[in-house]
Formats: structure tokens, sequence, C-alpha cells
């Protein structure tokens, strides 16, 4: 697909939204709220037929109105996040209207009233707090609205902000005030509860890239857009699809009066403390991270173009960050070798050149609601969009700035349309459509040259030189997304039906920066130690033929019980299209015909749950639900399957520079041992082999991975406005996928021990530690692998429990509050053998890591069964908005969060170690070990305290806020993550929370 | 008699209401919207309990819309803050370092 095609696909997108009237505005209806109850005479006699409307400025239709049922039941659905009143009529009785009800996504409002008899034309209003306490749903969700996102110290809001700020997600990398680049940041929860993939969503279409793992959201979304976040973390029903939990971002549209907002904020040099001591100086750190700019100008501007018909709403927007990086520099001695072929050898770092984090970003989008007729509702909404993320997110200084890469994105957006038709009081019809596009190409930082090559040193897993891989000159992926649904609703029952289905693509070609061998090196106390080869030219592309869902569920109320039943079938088919590649200087020309269904999966995923309205006051609610989950669907399977990489893309050598040159002498392209090379670690690079790697059928087309996720919760009002929740939870994962050598069994490896480094910060220090393998010399780089499901082998495990409590208020005086505290244990077991004794290799042929908490290094160890324990699974995150006098309002949020899981791993050649064998006494190649297993030791707690304070002018014509928002207000510098290569620099912090950073805002609403 | 019909009327809606929720469903609804919109384009007579704020409304904002200005002055606003906006896009658009292959004409996609 060229860039013409591109574009035809984005115009042929809009055009099938437009046509079918395919996705948008109106949300789905799983994000959106409801509002539920009972009519009752003063004796407490059940209202049939009574007239219940629900007015809202926030509906483009202005009413939506049922009738309650023979048991005084009435339900009314899919309403979008606002404020309500709510009017009851009945004639022979008096007219009741509750006003001031709040409505946030996924919500659905208790409202039960009581009808006097009297005139239907005298009205009673009647007002108190709105409801807190969902006792119908079973969902455990948190949402944030416009106005606590505008209140709170919330940074760069985008789908990561709610996970920031919700108990139980894995930290990742901290944001002060916009300081972590947005795309990175935008990436930020993956893992709840140990579960793997969260679903994100915009405007109820899935966001995410079609790229490996799939976790990257695909849309940036402008803040200005953002009416709601909503973050559904277990309970969903059967209308959600794969992924194990679910945030969303909720649009905002126009209205029946023209408004509009302009808004900016800004960070620069000198609004920033340092927060270095004497600890990280210890370590040789001397600098903490120092803000350039951070900026954002956005405006939006909504209103009818027809009053009561057509409703706009447009933004626009900038941002974008540069924020030097604590002890990153340029490399001094870039290009210096004098060596042609090898223009960089050694780092050295520019002390006059700091290296920062750099990104911005252009968003234009456009959205328009429809009433076309009184039951016929559609909107569309598209948006284009550059951004640089200029430096691969997140940078962290970890590694040199020369071995990040750009990236261009352009052109990139959505387009998106839906359809809402309530065809009848009790049914309603849905449907919509979602085309969403990046196209993007990776490139090289400054004073990279293309005779760069990207250089691991191994003894502390530094990278400098140039980047490992770019993806160019072609990469683009892209997703669609339809979906119909009918509700057909009652007093008591709220019955959906529904088909869902996606279909994506991924096209990436990769290139090393190399461009005469495409060799990168691995460098071992700065000597030549192996060549790293990757095939060229390469081109990836995946197929996402159909992910389908058909899914069936039913909330039925009986007296105070809800019963919440449904099921989900899901199938999805992927594959890859029909490609040719030219020949290269490793390998022949290669072909591919098109293939689908790798994988294709069939699974059945049922859903229950019951709400129990304990008191029948709706003050208090006891729920329980059971669900199965498929995992998200993304392409790493069909990737790993494209012959083009299963038949050996990569493979590695080792290279001893006997003259020191740093010239490799050898035949590059004679994968034998010769002159200073040696064999190559897979017998099969190079060659083309379509054989070299195949999958199961287990795999392929059975045991999709999934989850079942369990959840028991009492939530109760203690006070109006105010409710508090507790719970537990419990989940585990069902399938995994090994990778075997069919060549090799346990047999094939040779046990060797080390000595652990003397050092008392490690277990067992100065002895000898056994229970390491290496292949024996003889099957080195030998043989074909297998991907199959692990319990052909044993039994692999991943499971979590954990409590949580949790507050959620809206007290008087627009006081808001929320968070709470999280506890939980993870245990990961992969003590299988596949080919290496209890240490099996997972689909990518790398060493199964421990758990998705696991830390990242790619290292063989003995630990095969990892327990993160409670105490380092503590996590406490507070929020508070307080409304001030004299239009003052002032707002925090705290995190305090395990700390930094402190791994240690060890580069080691032959001399280090000690065969059992006494015969054997060198390594086939220079080995990564784990020295104790991972997450298991962790470093001091992380805390985060950011604070507000703004003010709000009424200046006439509009609203004017200014805003002074202080970020990390307490200067810690929390340790995040740190250098896990047992060397000088283990436990170096490479990530720690950027210092106190100071953010003026300002935004005008007219 | 007002409060004989409005018995009269809890009477027949309760034995309505028990005999099945499908006829409350039907006549019953006509009517009962019918009567509700009537009343409502009717003069109604509220009787307010109590008043009600909107407890989530922080600080007041007016709005250009209903700000009684003359056309002309909020078209003046409007217009100025139009050139306001684009004015600060462009100069972020031509001050940020834009070194993107697609910027400098060097992508081969």
């Amino acid at each position: 697909m060229n860039q013409t095609e591109l574009w035809r696909s984005l115009r042929t997108g809009a055009c099938v939204a437009s046509l079918l009237l395919c996705p948008a505005h109106v949300t789905w209806a799983q994000q959106n709220g409801g509002i539920a109850g009972v009519v009752r005479d003063t004796g407490g006699l059940a209202l049939p037929g009574v007239v219940v409307e629900a007015a809202s400025p926030a509906l483009i239709e202005k009413v939506r109105s049922v009738v309650s049922d023979g048991e005084g039941r009435y339900n009314i659905v899919d309403l979008r996040p606002g404020t309500y009143s709510i009017t009851f009529a009945l004639a022979g009785f008096s007219t009741v209207r509750r006003e001031g009800i709040e409505l946030s996504a996924g919500f659905v409002a208790p409202v039960n009233v009581n009808l006097a008899i009297g005139a239907i034309s005298e009205t009673i209003t009647v007002t108190g707090a709105s409801p807190v306490v969902d006792t119908q749903s079973i969902r455990q969700q948190e949402v944030l609205n416009t106005q606590q996102l505008e209140s709170l110290p919330s940074g760069n809001i985008g789908l990561q902000t709610l996970a920031y700020m919700t108990p139980g997600f894995a930290s990742t990398q901290a944001d002060v005030g916009g300081s972590r680049d947005t795309w990175s940041a935008q990436g930020a929860y993956t893992f709840f509860h140990g579960k793997t993939g969260t679903r994100a969503s915009f405007d109820g279409f899935r966001n995410q890239f079609f790229i490996g793992a799939a976790n990257g959201v695909g849309y940036v979304t402008d803040q200005g857009n953002i009416q709601e976040l909503q973050l559904e973390t277990s309970g969903m029903g059967a209308e959600s699809g794969s992924g194990s939990a679910s945030i969303n971002a909720i649009p905002k549209s126009g209205g029946n009066l023209f408004s509009g907002t302009i808004e900016g904020f800004f960070s620069g040099n000198g609004m920033q403390s340092s927060n270095i001591d004497d600890n990280l100086r210890a370590f040789g750190i001397d600098s903490s991270a120092k803000v350039q700019k951070i900026y954002r100008l956005g405006a939006q501007l909504g209103g009818p173009i027809m009053k009561d018909k057509i409703w706009f709403f447009a933004a626009i927007g900038r941002w974008g960050s540069r924020v030097n990086q604590p002890g990153a520099y340029y490399n001094a001695l870039q290009g210096k070798s004098g060596i042609p072929s090898v223009p960089t050898i050694a780092f050295a770092p520019d002390l006059n050149r700091p290296a920062a984090s750099f990104d911005w970003f252009r968003n234009h989008s456009l959205r328009t609601t429809w009433q076309a007729t009184e039951k016929h509702k559609f909107a569309f909404f598209g948006d284009i969009q550059k951004s640089c993320r200029c430096t691969t997110g997140p940078f962290t200084g970890a590694n040199a700035i020369e071995s990040e890469r750009g990236w261009d994105w352009w052109p990139s957006g959505v387009v998106q349309g839906t359809w809402q038709a309530p065809l009848t009081n009790k049914l309603l019809i849905e449907a919509g459509a979602s085309w969403q596009v990046a196209n993007w190409v990776n490139f090289a930082q400054d004073g990279v040259t293309r005779d760069d090559r990207s250089i691991l040193e191994t003894s502390t897993n530094f990278r400098y030189g140039a980047t490992t891989v770019l993806t160019a000159p072609v990469a683009r992926t892209g997703r669609s997304a339809q979906r119909v649904t009918a509700s057909y609703v009652t007093g008591s029952h709220t019955f959906k039906a529904g088909v869902t289905l996606e279909q994506a693509f991924n096209d990436e070609s990769r290139s090393r920066n190399n461009e005469t061998d495409g060799l990168n090196y691995d460098f071992l106390n700065g000597r030549p130690l192996r060549l790293q080869y990757q095939v060229d030219p390469y081109l990836q592309q995946e197929r996402q033929n159909a992910e389908l869902g058909i899914f069936v569920q039913d909330a039925w109320t009986i007296d105070r019980v809800t019963l919440n039943l449904g099921v989900r079938m899901d199938y999805v088919s992927m594959g890859y299209p029909a490609a040719t590649l030219a020949a290269g200087l490793f390998v022949p020309e290669r072909q591919v015909q098109e293939l689908k269904g790798v994988p294709e999966w069939f699974d059945i995923n049922p859903r229950a749950g019951v709400a129990i309205d304990v008191f029948g006051n709706g003050r208090t609610a006891l729920k329980a639900s059971v669900g199965r989950f498929n995992q998200l669907s993304r392409s790493d399977l069909t990737r790993r399957f494209h012959p083009f990489t299963a038949s050996g893309s990569t493979a590695f050598r080792n290279w001893n520079d006997a003259n020191g040159n740093y010239i490799p002498d050898c035949q590059l392209a004679n994968f034998t041992a010769n002159g200073e090379c040696g064999v190559m670690s897979d017998v099969n690079f190079g060659s083309f082999r379509a054989n070299a790697l195949t999958f199961d059928d287990s795999v392929t087309k059975d045991n999709r991975d999934f989850l079942w996720d369990i959840n028991v919760e009492v939530e109760h009002q203690i006070r109006d406005g105010l409710s508090v929740n507790v719970g537990y939870n419990h989940n585990w994962d069902g399938s995994f996928t090994v990778t075997e050598n069919t060549l090799l069994g346990p047999e094939s490896f040779d046990e060797f021990c080390i000595t652990v480094p003397n050092d008392p910060r490690l277990a067992n220090a100065g002895q000898q530690q056994c229970g390491y393998y290496d292949v024996k010399p003889s099957l080195f780089g030998l043989g074909t692998r297998r991907v199959t499901n692990a319990k052909e082998f044993g039994k692999q495990q991943r499971y979590w429990d954990g409590f949580w409590l949790g507050m959620n208020g809206r007290l008087p005086k627009n006081i808001t509050v929320g968070g709470g505290l999280d506890i939980g244990r993870q245990v990961d077991d992969h003590c299988l053998t596949v080919d290496i004794p209890n240490q099996p290799n997972d689909i990518s042929g790398n060493p199964v890591r421990g758990g998705a908490l696991a830390a990242a290094a790619n290292a063989y160890n003995p630990f095969c069964r990892v327990v993160t324990d409670w105490k380092n699974l503590l996590d406490v995150r507070l929020r508070a908005s307080v409304p001030l006098p004299w239009n003052f309002n002032a707002s925090f949020i705290y995190r305090n969060t395990p700390g930094a899981a402190q791994d240690a791993t060890l580069a080691v050649t032959s001399a280090a170690v000690q065969f059992k064998d006494p015969t054997r006494t060198t390594l086939t190649t220079a080995q990564t070990l784990s020295l104790f297993a991972p997450n298991s030791v962790f470093g001091d707690r992380f805390s985060q305290l950011d604070v507000a304070v703004s003010k709000s002018f009424n200046i006439g014509w509009g609203r004017l806020r200014a805003a002074l928002d202080v970020y990390n207000a307490t200067n810690s510098n929390s340790v995040q993550s740190v250098i896990s290569a047992y060397s000088t620099r283990w436990l170096r912090p490479v990530g720690f929370i950027d210092g106190r950073l100071a953010r003026l805002s300002a935004s005008i609403n007219f | 008699m007002v409060q004989t019909a409005r018995a009269l009327a809890l009477i027949g809606v309760m034995v309505l209401g028990q005999v099945t929720p499908a006829l409350a469903g039907g006549s019953l609804l006509q009517s009962a919207s019918r009567l509700a919109q009537q009343a409502g384009r009717e003069m109604p007579a509220s009787v307010a309990v109590r008043s009600a704020p909107n407890r989530f409304t922080t600080a007041e904002q007016g709005s250009l819309a209903e700000s009684g200005m003359s056309k002309r002055k909020k078209w003046f606003i409007t217009i100025a803050a139009v050139l306001g906006v684009a004015g600060g896009i462009y100069a972020i658009d031509h001050g940020v370092e834009d070194n993107t292959p697609s910027s400098k004409g060097t992508r081969r996609d």
C-alpha cells in the first residue's frame, strides 16, 4: 500500500462511515449511562404506566422517555454523560421531577420515587444527592469527567490519565506534568492485577496498533476532545471484546448554544527543581531531568448548525515537550573511530551537549451530530494528525541518544460514524464503524551516519552508535471496526444482542542503520564479542481478516437482585498477503503466497454476575461476577509464523577480534566458522527454509490465550455523595505458548555453575550457584523450532489474588474524592522442561520471563517459580478536588506504589563458569544469567504528590480560569527502574521521577 | 370530587398494573403520555419542595451566546479569538524543530 492508496483508504473509510452510518458520537452503549428504578404510590404500591422522561442538555433529542412496567419498574439506557432531570407523570397523580442526576459513563443511577395523588399539572420538584452506588451493574469501573480532569493536576490528559490514578495498575515511568513523551505515556496502562492487555478505545472503538503485542495506542487523542475517561477493570459484560481491562475516552459533542474554549499550558526552563541527593550522587548521577519546555495550545468550538437538529464540535491542538534526561549526553566519540566501516566504536559523554526526549503533535478534528428525525440520530467524527515522536519513547538516557530512533507519523487519523435509533421506548438499535490509520517511518538521530552501527556493551547493557533497527522505508498500520446492536429494555430486563467485527493490517519494512552489511555489534568490556545479523531487505506483513464477536446479554432485575447473564462468541482469523522480496547480501530472493487462517480461533466466553441492592434503598450493593476473556487480539503469532521471519531473519555469531582492528576479518556470508568469526547461532539463517519454524495446530487452531476473572465486591454509600467499596479479585491465565527446538532435549545441554560475585547485596554472595545450562557445542545453532502449547510439557500458571479498598465521592460544595488501596500477590510458575530443564522459551524464542510484571531481563535463570509478594504489590493512590472561597479550587493526586524491581543479571564468558561435566570448559557463546529470581527484590517505594490551585473569573461573556500546578510537589526522587546488569553500574537508577515542576495553565470558556 | 377522581384513577392504575405489564405499556401509556404532554403545554402549577441547585457547578460561567452583547461585539470577540489561536498555532508550527522525513520530503514510501 503506497501513500496514494493510503489516502484512498482514508477517504474510503470516511465514505463507508458516512454512507453506512457506521461509527461514533453516540457512544457504545456499554460506555453510556442509564437511569433505572421503581415508581410507587405513597402507599408503596407499584405504579405501572408512569411516563418517565429523562431530559438533559447533553441530549440533542432533548428528552428520552419510557413507561414503567407492571411492577412499576422503568429503565432508560444509553444516556450520554451529563446532568439529567427526570419527570414522572401519571394521570391522577402529581408529577414528580427529580433534578440534578449526574450520569457518568457506564453508571446506572438508581432513582426510585413515590407519586402522590394529585393533579398531573402539579409538579413536585425533588432534589437530593445524585446516587453514587450502582446497584444493577457488576462492572468495576472508574470515571473522570471534564470537570475533574480540569481541576486535578492531570498532566497531559490521555487514556493513561485514569490508569495513573487507579490503584492496581502496574507502575510505569512516572509523568511529571507532561514530562513524559505523549506516545509512550498513553500506552501506560498495560497491566492491571497482573492481567496483560488492556483494551484502549476512543468512543468505544478499539484504538490500538495492530503491531506485535498491540498495547500501544494507535490514535493519540487531543485532550480537548475528551469529555470523560472510563476505565473498566473487571466484571465487564458479554458486549466487551478481547482484553482483560478496558479504557475508553468519550468525546465531547456540541450543543444548542455556541460555546468555545481556548486553553493551554506551559512549563519552561527554570520552572523545575533539581532532586539530586547524595544517594543519586553515589551512583555518579549529578543531574536530574531538565524540562526545556512542555507546552500546549488547544481550541475547541461547538454549537448548533441547526438548533435541535445538527450540532458540531471542532477541536485543534498543538502540544509537545523537550526534556533533558538525567545523565544523558550526545556521544563525543560519535563518528571518530577513524575506521570507515565502523565510524563509532566507543562512547564518551559530551557534557556540552545534553540529550533530550522530544516530541510534538498537531491534531485537527471535527464532530457533527445530526438528529435526522425524532428517532434517528447520527454522528460523524474525523481527526487528522501529524506528529513526531522524535526520540523512541520513553527515552530516559538508559542508552545513548544515538541509539534512539525518531518516529515520523504522517498521515495518521481516524474517521468514525454512528447511528442510534430508539425505535420505540423499549427497542434501541445502534450501529457504527471506525477507520483508523497510522502511516509512519523511523529516522536516525542527529549525528548518526548510515555507516554507523548499533553497539551493545553487554557488561553494562548500554547501547550506543545507532539504533538497532529502522522501520523504514515503509511502515503503516490500520484498524477498522463495525458494530450493530439491538437493546430491548423493559423495567425488569435490559436485553442486548449484537455483532462486532474488526479488521486490521500492518506493514513494516525493517533495515539496519548500516547500509553496507547491516551488522550490529556486541562488545564485552569494549572488545568485540558478537556480530548480530539481520536479513535485508525485510518486510513483515500481517492481516487480521476478521475478529468477529457475537453476544447476547441480559440484566434481569428481580426485586432487589439483578442478574447479569451473557455469553459471547469470539472468532478471529489472521494471515498475510502475497509478497516478494529481492535477494540481499545474506539471503536469496523470497516469495510468499497469501495465507489466511493463521491463527484461526473460536471461543465461547461466558460472563455472569449478580448485583444485590442489599437494603433496597440504593445505598448498599453486593456484587459478584465471573467471566472468561480472550486476551487482546494482536499480530505477534502471525508475525512469528510469517516465512520471512520464521525462516530465520536474525542470528548472531561469535567474533574473536584477534588483531584488535574492530573489523570482522572473515567471510561474512560464509556461515561456517572462518577467520575471526564463529558459526551462526541459527543454521537456518539466510536459507529461507520454510520449515525452520513450525506451528502446531494446538497454537494456530486452538487454545487462544484467555483468562478467567472472578470478583466479589461490596459497595456502600456512607453519606450523600460518598461511597466506599471493598472487594476481592482472583484471575488466572489459561493458555501459554512455548517454542521448542525439535533436535534438542534436556540431554542436549550441559549444566554449569558460576560463583556469585562477592557482593553483600546479592544472595549467595561469593558462593557457587548452579542450574544454568549451555547447549553442547556440537549442537550449537542446529535444529528447527516448533511452537506449541505449553501444556504439552507441563503446567504453566499465572494467577493473582488481591483485595482492594476504594472510595468515590461527589460531596457537597463540589468536593470530589477518589482512589484507594490495592494489594495483591502474583504467582508465575513456568517450571516445565521443553529443551532446557525448567527454562522454557516463549513464542518469540526468548526465555519466559516470569509473569507480566517481571523485569525485562532477557536472561536464562533457574528460578522458574516467581512469586511477587503482597508487600511488593501494595498500591495506594488518592485524589481530591476542593473548591475554596472566591472561586479558588485546590486539588491533589497522590501515588504510593511499589519500588523498582531490582534484578541482577551477569554477563559471563567461559572463564567465569564451571561445568559439572569436567571435560567441558567453554561456553558456546557468552551468556547473560539471572543471579536471583525476578520480582523478588524491590527498592524503596515510589511516591509522587501533584497539587494544583486554580482560580476562575466570571468575565461576563465567559469564564477565565488560571491554574498553577506543581507536580512532584515534595521533590521526591523515587526510583522507577535500575540497571540490572551486574557491574559497577548495577542498581544505578536509569529512571527516577523528575524533579518538582511548576506548570501554568489558562483557559477561556465562552 | 377531585379526590374521588384521583382515588378512582389510582385504583384503575393499580388494577391495570396488576393485570399485565403489556397492558400497562399499551393504552395507558398513550393516555398518560398525552395527558402529561397536554399538562406540560398548559401552564403547570409547580410546587417546589426544595430548590434544586446544581451541586456540581463550580464557578459561574457566562456565555458569549447569552451575554446580551450586540451581535457586532460577539463577532469581534469571536474573530479575535480565532485570530489569536491561528497566530499561536502558526508560531508553534514554525517554531518547533521539525526534522521529520515527511516535512523534509525524504520519505520513500
